[in-house]
C-alpha cells in the first residue's frame, strides 16, 4: 500500500521517526525502534543483504559500546579502574543506548531506500527547482553507465591477468580518467538529444505530480493520533550523573505502545515495488 | 504532396575545405519512406542533420531547404522541435533521464503540454510500443533493443511530421533489429509520417522502403524507386563496385538473367528460381562435401564440460560445453540471443572463471598467463581499447621492428585517420582500427566478438579477406557473429551454440547446407535447384559450370 501514498508523506513519516529517536534519546523507545526496524528489515530484504547488514550492526554495536565508557568518565557508579580512569555503569549503558540508536537509524534509512525509491524525491522538488532536479536525474542515469564502462575497460585490456596490486591501482586510476573523458565526450550527444527534443523552450509543464488523496489524509490522521498519545505519556530519562527516570503506570505503557504501532506502520503499508 | 525540398544545396564544415554536400536537389513527398545508402563518409548523415538544425555543427551553407514550401530558416525553434524528429545510432547517449516514463515525458514537458493531454499521449504510445512492462524501470535495467525502442517512442510522442533515423539499428542484435524494423513497418502503414532512414546495409529496410537515395562523395547518384534502383545499378555499374549494395536474393535472380523481374523478398526469389528447375536438365552435384577425415591436428585449447552461471542468476548460461579449437582454424560461433556466446569467449580468456569443467591449453604454453599473453581480444564495444589521444599514438608501437601485418593499415585505409582522436571516428571507422590493432599485436589466437558490427559491405568483405589471409599465415581465429552471410563466406569451421552447449560443430559448408532456416540467403534460395551453395560466389561458379 505504501506506493499509493504521496512520497512527501512517506519521506515525512521517516524523517519524523528518525528525528524522534534522536531527540528523545530514551532507551525504551530506542529499543522499540531498533527491534521493529530489524523486524521490518528482515521482512523486506533478501537473505544475503540481511547477513551483510547484521555484520555491520554488530560492528557498530561493539565499537560504540566500547568507545563510550573508555572515553567518557561521567557517572557515579564506578565499576572498576583502567589505568586510574574510572569506568562507570552509566557510561556503559549510555554507550549501549547510543549504539542501538545509531544502528536503528541505519536500518531505518535502508528501509526508506527500499520502500520509497530514490527517484521519487525528484518529483517532490521538481516543481520548485526543475533544473537541479534534471541534473540529479541525469546523474542517476550516468552512474550505472560509468560502472559499466569501467567493466568494459577492464575486460578490453584484460587487466585481470595482472597480479601486481600497485600496477593494478595505477592502471585503474588511469582508466577512471579515461572513462570520465569518455563520458564527457558522450554527454555532448546527450545534450544534442535534449536540445532536439526542445529543452531550450522556456515554458514547461511537469508530467508526474503527486496529489494528496484520501488515503494520504487517513495516514496523516493516524500518525497524529498515535503521536499525541506517544507525547502525552512521554517521561524524561537521564543517564548522568546517575540513571534517573519517571514512570506513570497508565500513560507510560500507552506511550510505548503507540510508539510501537507508529514504528510498525510501514509494514502495514509496504508492498514490494516493481 | 511535397514536404521537403533541397534546392541546389551545398554544405561544408568550418574546419574542412572540401564540400561535404555538393549541389543537392531532392524533393521528398509526404508519407514516404526514403532510404539513404552510401559508403561511410558519403555525406548521408550530414544531409540528414541539415534538416535538424539543432544538431548541425557549424559550417557554411549554400542554397535552401524548404519544409512545406517555406524556407527552413523561417520556422520557429518550437515548431521544428515538434515536427522533425531525429534518432541517432548511439543508443545510450540519447537516453537523458533515469526512468523510462520520464524519458517519454521529457519532450512533452518541454513543449508545455497540459498534463491530461500528456498522460493520454504517454499511455497511448506505451501501449502502442508495448512498453508497459518497462515503463517504471531505470535505463540500466533494460536491454539495448528496448532502449532504442524507448528512444523512438519518446520522439514519436511529439508527433513529428518527419522522422529521421540515422543508422538506427547498427548497434542492435538481429532480433531487436527485426523488432525495430517491424515497428517502423507498422508505423508506416498507420500514419502519414515521412521517414528518412540512412543505412549502410540496404537489405534491412529494403522491403519497406518506397524510394532509395544512393549517395556518393556528397552528391546524389540516384534517386527513385526500388526497381529503378536495381536496374540503375546493373546498367551503370561497369566495375561492379556498387553491386555490394544489392541484397543477395536479388543478385542471384539477376545473375541468372538480367531481364528477370526484381524479386520482392527471399520467398519470391525461390519461386523464380524454381521456374528454372525444369529448364536445366540435370544439375550435377557441383560441390562435393569433402570427407571429414578425422585427422588429429594439434589443438590450441580444449574446453571440457564447462559450466558457468552468473552470480545473480539461478540458471547456468553454459552447460556441459565441449569445444576443441584446432591450430590455424577459423571458427565462427553462431547462435541466438542469450545463448551464451559472449560468456563462452569470456570464459576462454579468463575474464570469467568457470564453475565446473576446465579449459586445457596447448602444452606450448607453460602457464595460463603465457597463453593469455599470446591472444588478442576484440570486445563487442571497441571504444575502451583506445586510451591514447590519437590513432597514431595507439598504433605507434607496432611500427617498431618488422611487423608482418603492417600493410593492414593501408589496406583498411586507416592511414587517413591517423591524426584523429578515437572519439571523433564513426562506429565503422573505430571498428576497422580496432581490428587492425588486434591483428598488429601478432597474436597466436585472435578472439573477436562481433567483428562485423557497424561495418558497411565493402569494409566487411575487406576485413573478411584480411582475416582469411592472416589465417593462412598461421593465426587461429575465433569469432562470434550474428551475420550468417559473413560466417558462411569467411570461416572454415562453424559452431552453433544452443542452450548453453555446442549443439553443432562442423565445417562451415556442412553446417549451412544441412540447416533449413538458419543458413545464408543464397543457400535458402538455391537449395531447391542446386545443393550445397553457401555464398553468392559459390553460386556464380556453379552457374558458370552449368552453362558451359
Amino acid at each position: 500500500m505504501f506506493i499509493y501514498l504521496n512520497p512527501t508523506i512517506c519521506y515525512g513519516y521517516f524523517i519524523f521517526i528518525i528525528l524522534s529517536i534522536i531527540l528523545i534519546n530514551h532507551p525504551i523507545y530506542i529499543l522499540i525502534s531498533f527491534l521493529v526496524s530489524i523486524f521490518i528489515f528482515i521482512r523486506i530484504e533478501t537473505k544475503k543483504n540481511i547477513i551483510l547488514k547484521f555484520r555491520k550492526i554488530l560492528f557498530i554495536f561493539i565499537f560504540i559500546s566500547l568507545v563510550n565508557p573508555i572515553f567518557v568518565h561521567k557517572g557515579l557508579t564506578i565499576l572498576f579502574y583502567i589505568k586510574d580512569k574510572p569506568i562507570t555503569l552509566e557510561s556503559i549503558l549510555y554507550g549501549i543506548n547510543n549504539s542501538l540508536m545509531i544502528s536503528s537509524l541505519f536500518t531505518w534509512f535502508d528501509i526508506l531506500n527500499k520502500i520509497v525509491s530514490s527517484d521519487k524525491i525528484v518529483y517532490i522538488f521538481k516543481k520548485y527547482i526543475p533544473s537541479s532536479v534534471l541534473i540529479f536525474s541525469i546523474c542517476l542515469n550516468i552512474i550505472p553507465q560509468l560502472k559499466e564502462k569501467y567493466k568494459q575497460m577492464e575486460e578490453a585490456h584484460l587487466i585481470s591477468y595482472n597480479k601486481n596490486i600497485f600496477s593494478k591501482i595505477k592502471i585503474s586510476l588511469n582508466f577512471i580518467a579515461i572513462i570520465i573523458s569518455w563520458q564527457l565526450e558522450k554527454s555532448i550527444e546527450t545534450a544534442y538529444s535534449m536540445n532536439s527534443r526542445g529543452y531550450e523552450n522556456k515554458q514547461k509543464t511537469i508530467y508526474k505530480t503527486y496529489n494528496f488523496k484520501k488515503i494520504d489524509f487517513i495516514f496523516i490522521i493516524i500518525i497524529l493520533f498515535l503521536t499525541s498519545f506517544f507525547i502525552i505519556g512521554y517521561k524524561s530519562f537521564s543517564f548522568y550523573p546517575i540513571i534517573f527516570f519517571q514512570y506513570n503506570i497508565i500513560f507510560s505503557p500507552i506511550s510505548y505502545i503507540s510508539f510501537l504501532i507508529l514504528c510498525f506502520l510501514p509494514i502495514f503499508f509496504y508492498k514490494k515495488e516493481l | 504532396m511535397e514536404i521537403i525540398k533541397f534546392d541546389n544545396f551545398s554544405f561544408k564544415y568550418n574546419n574542412n575545405n572540401n564540400l561535404i554536400l555538393k549541389n543537392i536537389n531532392l524533393s521528398i513527398n509526404k508519407g514516404e519512406l526514403i532510404l539513404f545508402i552510401g559508403k561511410s563518409g558519403s555525406g548521408k548523415t550530414t544531409l540528414l542533420k541539415n534538416l535538424k538544425i539543432e544538431l548541425l555543427p557549424y559550417g557554411e551553407k549554400k542554397g535552401e531547404i524548404y519544409f512545406k514550401n517555406i524556407s527552413l530558416q523561417k520556422f520557429s525553434k518550437e515548431i521544428l522541435n515538434k515536427s522533425i524528429g531525429y534518432l541517432g545510432q548511439d543508443i545510450s547517449t540519447q537516453f537523458i533521464t533515469e526512468k523510462v516514463w520520464s524519458e517519454l515525458a521529457f519532450g512533452l514537458e518541454n513543449l508545455n503540454t497540459p498534463i491530461d493531454i500528456m498522460k493520454r499521449k504517454i499511455a497511448e504510445i506505451s501501449s502502442y510500443f508495448n512498453l508497459n512492462n518497462i515503463y517504471n524501470k531505470s535505463s540500466n535495467q533494460i536491454s539495448g533493443g528496448e532502449k532504442q525502442m524507448v528512444n523512438l517512442a519518446s520522439i514519436l510522442i511529439m508527433n513529428p511530421k518527419i522522422l529521421i533515423l540515422d543508422e538506427p539499428i547498427s548497434q542492435l542484435d538481429p532480433i531487436s533489429s527485426d523488432n525495430f524494423i517491424n515497428t517502423i513497418k507498422k508505423l508506416k502503414s498507420n500514419s502519414s509520417t515521412t521517414f528518412l532512414i540512412s543505412e549502410q546495409n540496404i537489405s534491412n529496410f529494403f522491403e519497406i522502403s518506397d524510394k532509395i537515395v544512393l549517395m556518393k562523395n556528397g552528391t546524389i547518384d540516384f534517386y527513385g524507386n526500388k526497381n529503378d534502383f536495381i536496374n540503375f545499378i546493373y546498367k551503370n555499374d561497369k566495375k561492379n563496385s556498387d553491386l555490394i549494395f544489392i541484397p543477395n536474393f536479388i543478385k542471384i535472380i539477376k545473375h541468372i538473367d538480367k531481364n528477370n523481374i526484381t524479386p520482392v523478398d527471399v520467398n519470391h526469389s525461390i519461386k523464380i528460381i524454381n521456374t528454372y528447375k525444369t529448364l536445366i536438365p540435370k544439375i550435377p552435384m557441383t560441390t562435393n562435401i569433402k570427407n571429414n577425415k578425422k585427422i588429429i591436428k594439434e589443438n590450441i585449447f580444449k574446453i571440457e564440460n564447462l559450466y558457468y552461471k552468473y552470480e545473480t542468476s539461478n540458471n547456468h548460461i553454459l552447460k556441459n560445453c565441449n569445444l576443441i579449437i584446432n591450430k590455424q582454424d577459423m571458427v565462427s560461433i553462431i547462435g541466438g540471443n542469450g545463448s551464451g556466446k559472449t560468456t563462452l569467449l569470456k570464459n576462454i580468456i579468463s575474464i570469467y572463471k568457470p564453475n565446473h569443467g576446465k579449459i586445457i591449453f596447448n602444452k606450448k604454453y607453460k602457464k595460463k598467463n603465457d597463453f593469455l599473453l599470446n591472444i588478442s581480444y576484440l570486445p563487442q564495444e571497441v571504444l575502451p581499447l583506445f586510451i591514447k589521444d590519437s590513432i597514431k599514438d595507439e598504433l605507434d608501437s607496432y611500427y617498431i621492428g618488422d611487423n608482418p601485418y603492417i600493410n593492414i593499415i593501408e589496406e583498411l585505409e586507416i592511414d587517413k585517420l591517423l591524426q584523429k582522436n578515437p572519439y571523433d571516428l564513426s562506429g565503422g571507422e573505430l571498428q576497422k582500427v580496432a581490428i587492425a590493432k588486434s591483428i598488429l599485436n601478432k597474436p597466436d589466437l585472435l578472439i573477436m566478438d562481433e567483428p562485423t558490427k557497424n561495418l558497411d559491405e565493402t569494409t566487411k568483405s575487406k576485413i573478411g579477406n584480411i582475416l582469411s589471409c592472416i589465417n593462412n599465415l598461421g593465426i587461429t581465429i575465433i569469432y562470434i557473429t550474428h551475420d550468417i552471410e559473413f560466417a558462411g563466406e569467411y570461416s572454415k569451421t562453424s559452431a552453433l551454440l544452443f542452450n548453453g552447449e555446442i549443439a553443432l560443430y562442423d565445417s562451415t559448408k556442412n553446417m549451412f547446407s544441412n540447416n533449413i532456416f538458419y543458413t545464408t540467403s543464397t543457400n535458402l534460395i538455391t537449395k531447391s535447384v542446386i545443393k550445397n551453395l553457401i555464398t553468392f560466389k559459390d553460386f556464380k561458379d556453379a552457374w558458370g559450370k552449368i552453362n558451359e
